[in-house]
């Protein structure tokens, strides 16, 4: 199979089979606007993504590389959070610093489904939290003087407890 | 797991770079420092180990993978591994697997899958001569060490010290604080079974042996919580990398009650949880609604809200001359309470409405010209309200000229009003709800509606109960009518039904409380196509039906 060579933000080669590569939509324009596809020796840079990452990105999109595509259609789309398979699950066992590079680099290169469930485990993280503990989990500073709290708390009270 | 690994494995292959910046190294004192990473990255199965032995990666790694969320399972598993492994040979285990694994270093950073069997099994050997190879391993490890202070203590510094807290987390978790910084002394933190905690303590170095940019200047805290020690990090908020765009993205994976709370935890997710995108739905059926919450809940740019059975409390809108824009477009208060105040006031900011239902609620004329001036609603439930005036309902027929379905069943309106709504109603509707017209809604009414809406689909006539046969020569003139109700219409003989035989596109009639079993069976075998008495409930206009409660008009209020 046709492969073609990602260059890591510290200049590491991957050498990627370019269907896998191609599931990241900023490279796919990558490739075909610059015609790259049909050289074997071009090199993609990739200077927003590190190394560690990208490997990351690639065992990802080697796992999911037979996934049929996103609809589009995000609307329709029930917005569950607890639809992870378990290979993701694990694939996400890693530290914060880890997770949020994830989501810049799904971002950054326009993987769909990568960013849909890393964004769905930081929600997930966030879920059954209280105010409180999310700024423990996340070193979120408090940055609102007491008065904004107390106008922020009443905006956001809409319902009785049941 | 073993499968998992082996998976893990083969993507490695396939994604092996071409080029590898930093792999092995001769130098024995990093090789151990790598190894332990190693034999660490093994343990928590890091896809990334094999070649990423640098000290950041490291660094991520150790310090990072103490907060990451990692499950349970897999810290388990480790712990289990070492468990088996000090099984066969007691106080070294932890310790015998730098030493008897250096030889086989290369090889093993190429595969670090096999590493944790090799080093069981070095163990095991190990195990024969626990004393003698216990001070040698020591002696060599120290030895490397002072060779390479340097690269050896950074590593260790920055990830074993935080080792033995990781494997043993629960319920007592280690955490490093970057904020804590140099006069601060490591908490001889010990968990009694770490055998390497022990290890690690004795061989370090004073601090000020230890080259300053490697010291480890974390102090320890001791988190007792586990619910809250599983996420917390090192010191970094991550969210400030994100774009505001990207922080939608997580957003929109929140229940809206955690929207709310995320709005209360600082000025940039307040602001973000805000954002319309994310309010598009909203079911509050059933829910006490606070005092200015429904204000609140409009401003967001809801475009889909299930008020129904809600209680709205007093004062709903703040008092303030600003106008607003509300994107609403369907809104259920079907049962809400609602006083009638708040009700004009919302409706007098909706201008974008395309089906609404009132079902029950108090209604006067103020809020039916406000209603009237949602000129694109199609679809109007006014079952049961009350406060209609042949006024109000002129005005609305006249400015609803979109209309294609309207409930205005058991509304108590006078005959004008329903003379009002025969001649005023718009061409287009095609389905229409007036039952309940006691002695109000004449024969006369259908004949004018039938002039005005030929082209009806679903007429409710039932308890119209002034209604003679008359009007059945009236309704027969529907040629496109499908459903047809005149429940308990009992001016209009049974045998009078049979006549509608002859509408080819009545397909169901509903004639409740009118026949006998007898004269029902009769009535089935002269009209074996038309389904009777199929629906107990008219569906016109009504946006939740059957079992279908979250629901409304075929559109999801939950996300």
């Amino acid at each position: 199979m046709p492969s073609i060579k990602l260059q890591s933000s510290d200049e590491e080669i991957f050498d990627t089979d370019i269907q896998i590569a191609k599931c990241s939509g900023t490279i796919k324009t990558m490739l075909e606007d610059c015609g790259m596809e049909d050289d074997e020796n071009a090199i993609v840079p990739l200077p927003n993504v590190n190394s560690t990452i990208l490997r990351k990105v690639l065992t990802w999109a080697h796992y999911h590389k037979d996934d049929p595509q996103p609809t589009e259609d995000d609307e329709s789309k029930e917005k569950r959070t607890d639809d992870i398979i378990s290979w993701d699950a694990d694939f996400l066992k890693v530290d914060q610093g880890t997770l949020f590079e994830l989501i810049l680099a799904a971002n950054y290169l326009d993987i769909k489904g990568l960013l849909e469930l890393t964004c769905k485990t930081v929600a997930n993280m966030i879920k059954g939290k209280t105010p409180e503990e999310i700024r423990k989990t996340f070193n979120i500073k408090k940055d609102f003087t007491p008065a904004e709290e107390e106008q922020v708390r009443k905006e956001n009270e809409w319902c009785e407890e049941k | 797991m073993s499968g998992r690994k082996h998976r893990g494995s083969e993507n490695m292959e396939n994604l092996c770079p071409v080029t590898r910046k930093r792999s092995t190294s001769k130098n024995p004192a990093s090789a151990v420092g790598a190894l332990v990473s190693a034999t660490k990255s093994s343990h928590y199965e890091h896809p990334s180990s094999p070649s990423a032995l640098t000290f950041e990666a490291l660094e991520e790694m150790g310090i990072g993978m103490l907060d990451s969320e990692e499950s349970s399972s897999s810290a388990l598993s480790a712990i289990a591994l070492a468990v088996s492994a000090s099984a066969t040979s007691d106080d070294n285990s932890n310790e015998t697997t730098p030493y008897a694994s250096v030889p086989r270093m290369a090889h093993q950073l190429q595969n670090p899958q096999r590493l944790s069997l090799g080093s069981s099994a070095d163990t095991t050997q190990d195990s024969t001569a626990v004393e003698d190879t216990l001070s040698r391993q020591s002696a060599d490890i120290l030895q490397m060490l002072s060779q390479s202070k340097r690269s050896a203590l950074g590593t260790e510094g920055g990830s074993n010290s935080n080792s033995p807290s990781k494997r043993l987390r629960n319920p007592l978790a280690a955490v490093t604080c970057n904020n804590q910084s140099e006069t601060a002394v490591p908490l001889n933190f010990q968990p009694s079974t770490s055998r390497l905690a022990q290890v690690r303590q004795a061989k370090k170095p004073s601090p000020a042996q230890i080259p300053a940019r490697l010291v480890p200047t974390d102090s320890f805290f001791v988190y007792r919580t586990p619910a809250m020690s599983a996420h917390i990090s090192s010191g970094i908020n991550y969210f400030e990398r994100l774009s505001d765009e990207t922080l939608l993205d997580i957003f929109k994976w929140l229940p809206k009650k955690t929207l709310l709370r995320m709005a209360t935890v600082c000025r940039r997710f307040n602001r973000c949880s805000r954002d319309e995108t994310l309010w598009t739905r909203l079911d509050l059926g059933l829910r006490t609604i606070r005092p200015g919450a429904l204000e609140q809940i409009v401003r967001r740019g809801v475009l889909v809200i299930r008020l129904a059975q809600a209680s709205v409390q007093e004062p709903a809108f703040t008092p303030s001359l600003a106008s607003f824009r509300v994107r609403l477009q369907y809104l259920d208060l079907s049962m809400a309470s609602i006083s009638r105040s708040s009700l004009r006031t919302l409706l007098s900011h909706c201008r974008q409405l395309k089906k609404i239902s009132l079902e029950n609620t108090e209604l006067d004329d103020s809020i039916c010209t406000e209603i009237a001036r949602n000129k694109a609603l199609e679809a109007v439930n006014l079952t049961m309200a009350s406060g209609l005036t042949a006024n109000s309902v002129r005005l609305m027929m006249d400015s609803l000229t979109n209309l294609s379905s309207l409930n205005i069943s058991w509304t108590d309106l006078s005959a004008d009003a329903v003379t009002a709504l025969v001649t005023h109603i718009s061409p287009n509707v095609i389905r229409l709800n007036v039952a309940g017209c006691r002695r109000v809604l004449f024969d006369s009414h259908v004949a004018l509606l039938q002039k005005r809406c030929p082209q009806l689909l679903e007429l409710d006539l039932s308890d119209c109960n002034s209604l003679t046969p008359a009007a059945i020569t009236a309704i027969m003139k529907f040629n496109m009518l499908e459903y047809l109700s005149v429940s308990r219409c009992y001016l209009i003989p049974a045998t009078r039904f049979i006549e509608l035989k002859g509408m080819p596109s009545l397909t169901y009639l509903d004639i409740f409380g009118m026949l006998s079993d007898a004269a029902m069976e009769v009535l089935e075998k002269q009209m074996p196509k038309m389904g009777i008495n199929k629906f107990i409930h008219s569906s016109v206009s009504r946006p939740t039906v059957g079992t279908r409660r979250t629901s409304i008009w075929g559109l999801r209020t939950r996300d």
